[in-house]
């Protein structure tokens, strides 16, 4: 059987039951449930919701459910590729690396194309989605994976982009500037032609992590998907365009149209993936034609701005590209880690400092791999990288501001980052070596002074089960 | 117009002349392409010209 979002829920209800929630109270599409997801973050709580009556916005209960933090949780993601949640980075890259070509499907092997709706039937605001923050003008589609090719070579490209449900069959549509969807939009307007699009959403989490992996252009994401998915992507022709565009045959959903040429509407504003609210703006449309979908689809609805969006959907993908960039010049690199705090622009390092500079030698290679990245803090092997305070801790005792920081002035920026000025074309990046001195020889300890610590053997033969009952520990204070 | 630590701000705050909700639109809606384009109140839902926003910041 393919893996698709239902085999993923099989499994998850067979491993983790007490991960899955099924909501049966009605809740509302226009903000509720994104509520909820924030009350569950601020908690630090990440259970998978199956939301079973979600409340359209005209107040009927839709046909449809939601399911949603599907990809926040690091740890469940981690368990889901058969991966130690804090080995992601060197083992994420292997799996992306066992790329897998798709396989085409016929129509009747297609669960998305159980439903088939075209022109006036078509009716997008049936479906449950979700107006997710404060000052967003509607309903949003947030984990909608966009798929358009380069009418040059034919090459397909595939990336999460936001869409702005505005009328039962006409979307919104954002590609940034820089992203490989608008080099295709731009070459399909300078060919006097609208652009074919199609948009899917709903399926296996794994193969939802693939279809982000970051290509060179034009480069087809769907083996990638299949690379992480640990299967070849089923594929199956669009109702408007044929085998010029294929599908997944597995998701939940798809809906096809045309971006017509040089029509631009005002969209937004949306709260993004950095935390912050992003302008209002001029954009591209979407003109749809034919939504197809399974009988019973569930509709994938991220949890835009948080852990949802950004664990399983960018982060993985980018720690693999840091370890081995990095990695690559500096072989005593152990480890890297994209916090969610960081929405993307923050990246730690661990390194074996045995050579002085390598700490800010390894923040130089880190920077370029990724254009979002803008702080990268280095520490050492004996900090817990997945530790925020062991993080900070490093900076507060193992750094001067004078010496220890990197900086790079007129480097490329990153448009969403609200700290930049109009119509900047560059940007400041750069990093905190947060390692102490190496060996003075080697065999000998760091030349710094040491961190507390309860010697090793005592270390090992105390354990807290031993004096406090494991059923007590829940409800001790915390502490921050 | 310079703001502190930003420089020269990257949005424009407007004024829904409907409701008198404030809320920020990109330095784009002033290019001639898009000079056309009526901006949508994100809050009441209407739609208004640049130049009927009852105030404006960061022209």
């Amino acid at each position: 059987m393919a893996k698709d979002l239902r085999t993923y829920l099989s499994w998850l209800e067979e491993k983790h039951p007490e991960y899955l929630v099924k909501i049966s109270k009605p809740i509302k599409v226009e903000h509720d449930i994104t509520a909820l997801q924030r009350k569950l973050h601020a908690m630090k709580k990440y259970p998978v919701l199956l939301i079973e009556r979600p409340i359209l916005d005209n107040g009927e209960e839709s046909d449809y459910p939601v399911i949603t933090n599907l990809t926040a949780s690091r740890d469940l993601c981690a368990e889901l590729l058969g991966i130690h949640p804090h080995r992601i980075a060197m083992e994420y890259a292997s799996l992306q690396a066992k790329r897998q070509k798709p396989v085409r499907v016929d129509n009747k092997e297609a669960p998305v194309k159980e439903v088939v709706e075209k022109g006036t039937d078509v009716n997008l605001l049936k479906f449950p989605i979700m107006t997710h923050n404060y000052m967003d003008p509607g309903p949003y589609i947030g984990s909608g994976f966009v798929t358009t090719y380069d009418p040059e070579t034919g090459v397909d490209n595939t990336c999460l982009q936001r869409i702005w449900v505005k009328e039962p069959r006409h979307t919104t549509l954002w590609a940034a500037f820089l992203s490989h969807t608008f080099q295709n939009l731009r070459k399909w307007w300078e060919t006097g032609q609208d652009m074919p699009i199609a948009l899917w959403l709903g399926h296996h989490p794994a193969g939802l992590s693939g279809a982000q992996s970051k290509l060179t252009y034009p480069e087809s994401h769907f083996d990638s998907m299949g690379g992480i998915l640990g299967e070849p992507v089923r594929m199956v022709p669009t109702e408007t365009f044929g085998d010029k565009l294929l599908v997944p045959a597995d998701a939940e959903i798809v809906i096809e149209g045309y971006v017509p040429k040089d029509v631009w509407e005002t969209e937004g504003p949306f709260g993004e993936y950095t935390g912050y609210i992003g302008p209002q703006r001029p954009n591209p449309v979407i003109d749809v034609t034919c939504v197809t979908h399974r009988k019973d689809a569930m509709y994938h609805g991220v949890g835009v701005g948080q852990a949802d969006h950004l664990v399983f959907m960018g982060n993985f993908t980018m720690e693999a590209r840091i370890y081995n960039h990095v990695k690559s010049v500096i072989p005593e690199l152990l480890n890297v880690y994209v916090p969610i705090s960081g929405a993307r622009n923050h990246a730690y390092l661990q390194i074996d400092k045995t050579r002085p500079g390598i700490g800010k030698e390894a923040i130089m290679a880190a920077l370029p791999t990724d254009p979002r990245l803008k702080h990268i803090f280095v520490v050492d092997k004996d900090v817990d990288l997945f530790d925020e305070r062991e993080i900070l801790w490093s900076v507060a005792y193992r750094t001067q501001w004078d010496k220890d920081i990197v900086m790079v002035t007129g480097a490329a920026p990153y448009p969403c980052d609200p700290s930049l000025s109009a119509g900047a074309v560059i940007g400041t990046r750069g990093g905190i070596d947060a390692t102490p001195p190496p060996p003075i020889e080697p065999g000998l300890p760091r030349y710094y002074q040491m961190r507390n610590k309860t010697p090793d053997e005592v270390a090992a033969r105390v354990q807290v089960e031993d004096y406090i009952e494991a059923s007590q520990i829940p409800s001790f204070p915390t502490s921050y | 117009m310079q703001i502190e630590k930003v420089g020269t701000p990257k949005d424009i705050w407007v004024t829904c002349p409907h409701c008198s909700e404030l809320y920020y639109i990109e330095k784009m809606f002033y290019e001639p392409q898009f000079d056309h384009l009526k901006l949508f109140c994100p809050f009441c839902h209407k739609e208004f010209d640049k130049k009927e926003s009852l105030k404006t910041w960061g022209l």
